[in-house]
């Protein structure tokens, strides 16, 4: 789904869960916008990709995302507490 | 076998040449081969590696120090985010819609000079300074706005003096501008302007035919000429630093931005702000003859930053401001705040606006929205609502909960993420949504495309071009500059 926001300028999109462990995305471009159906799906896989790392690195180090913000915005007090534990 | 370090949190973009930029939570960035890409991504680089320790250096990855490099990051993101400490410290009040002048562009589609209903009067002007006194910011600095401030001049003397009066309890560092065409100064004005330290901050579109072509006075003379005149009269009460000018960037000037900064040069200015033309007031209805498309301004936007830098070079020191805050940004580890471009926005929580009226607005534009009778940003009124309810209202409360950057669609995972800021008011006007939509916002590809291009500077390295920016981030002579390098480069 993040993927295909990027195109959303562009086109229509629908995203419907085909049999198990498939997903079925379809594109239809906005009139007058002149799409290139190739250049589309070249660049669509090419987002697939790079979301599926974030999608990825988050899983597996999302929480240190989470423990940096915390620190960063925590009260000084909450800091000195943590230091002193 | 896997080699065993974390990978700390960033976001990436892919660019030509099997290139990857990557951007961590504090704004850190770096180069890298998408091999070397991959490789870490499946930890399969080597301590041996130099990009290992480039990765490390910077808090892409970490290895037997995962907790220290979390604290470091958290540091430098809280420093990064220190402006938000202070709360409201730009206080923009408009002290009357009327204006001398009928601009094509104008954002506040300004009142005519008979109107003097529109003024801001006493009872008004006295609250709104006791309400900005109750901000808790170390910094207040007050903003005068119009249509044409100076015609309201009897209430901005009385601000100013209230206000000066009310800093001798609360000791606050406060700053007083004025945004005026110039037009309607007198000598009386300039002594008060001088008097109390107020700076000033006026438009320059060009040379006289630009600067008349879409800033009209009502009475039909030239505003250049009265303009020029003025600005030198100015200059000799308080000094050549004491006005700036801000550019709007037309159809007209767009293609001509060359002979624009000669003109600037000329004057004895020393930088200038390349501001697109944004979708309000009338510049939203005359659109079809004074816009211009995203491309159009960014191609004329690099074409200035390389004339500028060659200027810069020839001896001419002449910045682009915004350039200079995206480097900031992008190169120093230090706070920048920029109401227009922060995140949260800086709508309400680093500037807000008072209308002549006793309304109180976010910023500028949903003042100029609610001129077109749309008025959902309105905070309240300073006779009718106090501090806490104007301040920590359910509307500021909204667009500071929807205008965080990092969880925004489109902009979570994009690559600038740490640079750029949100502006929810804009977001609103173009898809009636204030947390808009990223794939159709020009102020979104414009940023984009700006931040590819500093970017590509960046990587490229010319040490006559970094320089010249290094110089316009520091504000020290580019002598200096290149002084402190050789002087580095020889010890």
């Amino acid at each position: 789904m993040q993927a295909s926001y990027k195109f959303t300028n562009t086109c229509f999109i629908k995203i419907d869960a085909m049999e198990e462990g498939y997903v079925g995305v379809w594109f239809k471009g906005k009139p007058e916008l002149h799409v290139n159906p190739e250049l589309l799906l070249c660049e669509f896989c090419n987002e697939v990709l790079d979301q599926q790392v974030r999608l990825d690195l988050e899983k597996r180090y999302g929480t240190i995302r989470d423990s940096i913000y915390q620190f960063a915005f925590a009260p000084i007090k909450d800091r000195i507490d943590d230091w002193d534990e | 076998m896997r080699n065993e370090y974390s990978i700390l949190p960033f976001t990436f973009k892919r660019l030509p040449h099997r290139k990857m930029l990557m951007v961590n939570q504090s704004g850190e960035f770096t180069f890298v081969s998408s091999d070397d890409f991959n490789n870490l991504l499946n930890h399969d680089l080597v301590a041996d590696n130099s990009t290992y320790f480039e990765l490390k250096g910077k808090h892409f990855l970490a290895d037997t120090d995962l907790d220290i490099a979390q604290e470091m990051v958290a540091t430098q993101l809280r420093s990064r985010k220190s402006f938000l400490r202070h709360f409201s410290s730009l206080h923009m009040i408009v002290v009357t819609a009327r204006c001398n002048f009928i601009c094509d562009y104008c954002h506040a589609s300004s009142a005519a000079l008979e109107q003097q209903k529109v003024d801001m009067n006493w009872a008004v002007a006295k609250k709104t300074v006791e309400l900005i006194f109750s901000s808790p910011s170390p910094v207040l600095k007050i903003e005068f706005q119009g249509g044409e401030p100076l015609l309201n001049w009897p209430i901005i003397k009385e601000i100013v003096q209230y206000g000066i009066f009310l800093n001798r309890f609360a000791k606050r560092q406060l700053e007083f501008v004025i945004c005026t065409n110039l037009t309607l100064l007198t000598e009386e004005m300039i002594d008060f302007i001088k008097e109390h330290k107020i700076t000033i901050s006026t438009s320059l579109d060009g040379p006289k035919l630009i600067q008349d072509l879409h800033r009209k006075t009502r009475e039909g003379y030239s505003g250049y000429d009265v303009f020029h005149s003025n600005l030198q009269r100015l200059r000799e009460g308080i000094g050549q630093d004491g006005a700036s000018a801000l550019l709007t960037i037309t159809k007209s000037n767009l293609s001509r931005l060359q002979e624009v900064i000669d003109h600037y040069v000329e004057l004895g200015f020393d930088g200038v702000f390349l501001r697109a033309l944004n979708p309000y007031g009338f510049a939203r209805q005359n659109m079809e003859q004074l816009g211009y498309s995203v491309e159009e301004f960014v191609g004329e936007y690099k074409n200035i930053l390389r004339y500028l830098i060659e200027l810069n070079l020839q001896g001419i020191p002449f910045a682009e401001y915004y350039t200079t805050l995206l480097f900031q940004r992008i190169l120093t580890p230090f706070s920048t705040g920029f109401v227009d471009l922060q995140s949260p926005s800086g709508a309400a929580i680093s500037g807000v606006i008072y209308d002549y009226n006793g309304e109180v607005y976010p910023t500028d534009e949903a003042r100029m929205l609610a001129r077109t009778g749309d008025r959902r940003f309105k905070m309240g009124h300073v006779l009718k609502n106090s501090y806490e309810e104007l301040f920590a209202g359910a509307l500021v409360k909204k667009l500071v909960k929807k205008s965080c950057i990092e969880v925004l669609p489109g902009c979570a995972s994009c690559v600038y993420q740490a640079y750029c800021g949100v502006d929810p008011i804009r977001n609103y006007v173009e898809t009636k949504d204030i947390v808009g939509h990223r794939p159709s916002s020009d102020f979104c590809k414009k940023n984009t495309m700006i931040l590819d291009h500093l970017f590509q500077l960046i990587d490229e390295n010319d040490p006559d071009v970094m320089d010249v920016f290094w110089s316009w981030i520091t504000r020290r002579p580019l002598e200096e500059i290149r002084h402190d390098k050789f002087n580095r480069n020889s010890s």
